[in-house]
């Protein structure tokens, strides 16, 4: 089940916030923590990182584009690893 | 995140500290170094307690996320072969010169600790710029919807700051007094305000150390930082002499 990249609550005024520029591509593998996407207002880049470990499915807000907090930024699809691992702990 | 009268009130209370280091001309990579490994620490204490380096820079162009090719005055080539190095990074804001003259400031702040968000901090950077200004006898403003701090003359202080792992890095520039036939190598701003400095807007030299007394003490205490630790050098530097040679 692919877990959604949101956009974290950085900012509480209404000024806009912009998807600077994403720093990983659809299919590449991500650690959890990694930078993925940065967001930008005036003067002052975001930096984005990873909910989990995995492979990041799609990008789906583009350089340029307008976002705000929780709105979905990309989707990962969790690691094999770490689906087992879970599955270990619940036996 | 918290509103920002709740972010007032918690970084009024705190009584962190913070370390601030005054550390004269440093060249731009020796300056990443020390960034990365304060950055670092900071990380891995988690805690409130911060830094704040204070510096210049040898002549070199950085071009932030808001910068593109059409701000740069020559080719990439033109400035390689005036040694002027030109390096795209991740900070927010458009192309820089920085060289002698100007006052770099990198405030290293964990956001998370002392209750602040992306706009906050960007509004805590820009009020310091305002209150600095007013004190060095400047009126100046902030542009609307943007970061870009101007006097009568034109724009005189940069914001160019970054935020990873909810701690800033980067920071603000000012120009106090450098060669301004420098600065000519970098075109006027997305709003048409010239570029300039404090001494050209007061129409006398600025105080290059007024200027670091005055947005320090406004840095720590828009952050809340009740104490501060100052040091005017950094262990891990090494005083050196190296020539640079530049032909606008």
């Amino acid at each position: 089940m692919p877990t959604p990249i949101l956009v974290p609550p950085v900012i509480s005024s209404p000024q806009p916030l912009k998807v600077s520029l994403w720093l990983t591509h659809a299919g590449e593998e991500v650690a959890s923590g990694d930078r993925v996407v940065e967001l930008l207002i005036p003067g002052v880049t975001f930096d984005v990182e990873a909910p989990c470990a995995g492979m990041i499915v799609s990008c789906e807000c583009q350089a340029g584009a307008e976002v705000s907090t929780g709105m979905v930024l990309g989707w990962i699809e969790p690691q094999d690893s770490e689906a087992a691992a879970d599955g270990n702990t619940e036996d | 995140m918290n509103s920002p009268d709740a972010d007032r009130n918690q970084t009024n209370q705190r009584n962190a500290s913070i370390k601030v280091y005054m550390l004269g001309c440093v060249d731009f990579d020796s300056f990443l170094v020390l960034q990365e490994r304060e950055f670092q620490q900071i990380r891995q204490q988690g805690t409130d307690q911060a830094t704040l380096f204070v510096c210049e820079h040898p002549p070199l162009i950085t071009v932030g996320r808001e910068g593109s090719h059409a701000q740069l005055a020559q080719s990439s080539q033109e400035f390689k072969a005036s040694q002027l190095e030109v390096r795209w990074i991740n900070r927010g804001g458009g192309a820089l010169l920085h060289a002698p003259g100007q006052l770099a400031v990198y405030p290293l702040l964990p956001l998370k600790q002392i209750g602040l968000g992306m706009d906050d901090f960007q509004n805590r950077l820009v009020q310091s710029l305002l209150e600095m200004s007013a004190e060095q006898g400047i009126a100046a403003d902030q542009y609307p919807n943007s970061s870009d701090i101007f006097g009568r003359c034109g724009q005189f202080a940069f914001l160019g700051a970054a935020i990873k792992s909810w701690i800033s890095y980067y920071g603000l520039y000012i120009n106090v007094s450098p060669d301004m036939k420098l600065q000519r190598l970098i075109d006027a701003n997305q709003h048409d305000h010239r570029l300039t400095s404090l001494s050209a807007t007061l129409t006398r030299e600025a105080s290059m150390s007024s200027v670091r007394e005055s947005i320090v003490r406004n840095l720590v205490q828009q952050f809340g930082y009740q104490q501060t630790h100052i040091f005017t050098r950094h262990p891990l530097l090494h005083r050196v002499k190296k020539k640079v040679y530049v032909h606008p």
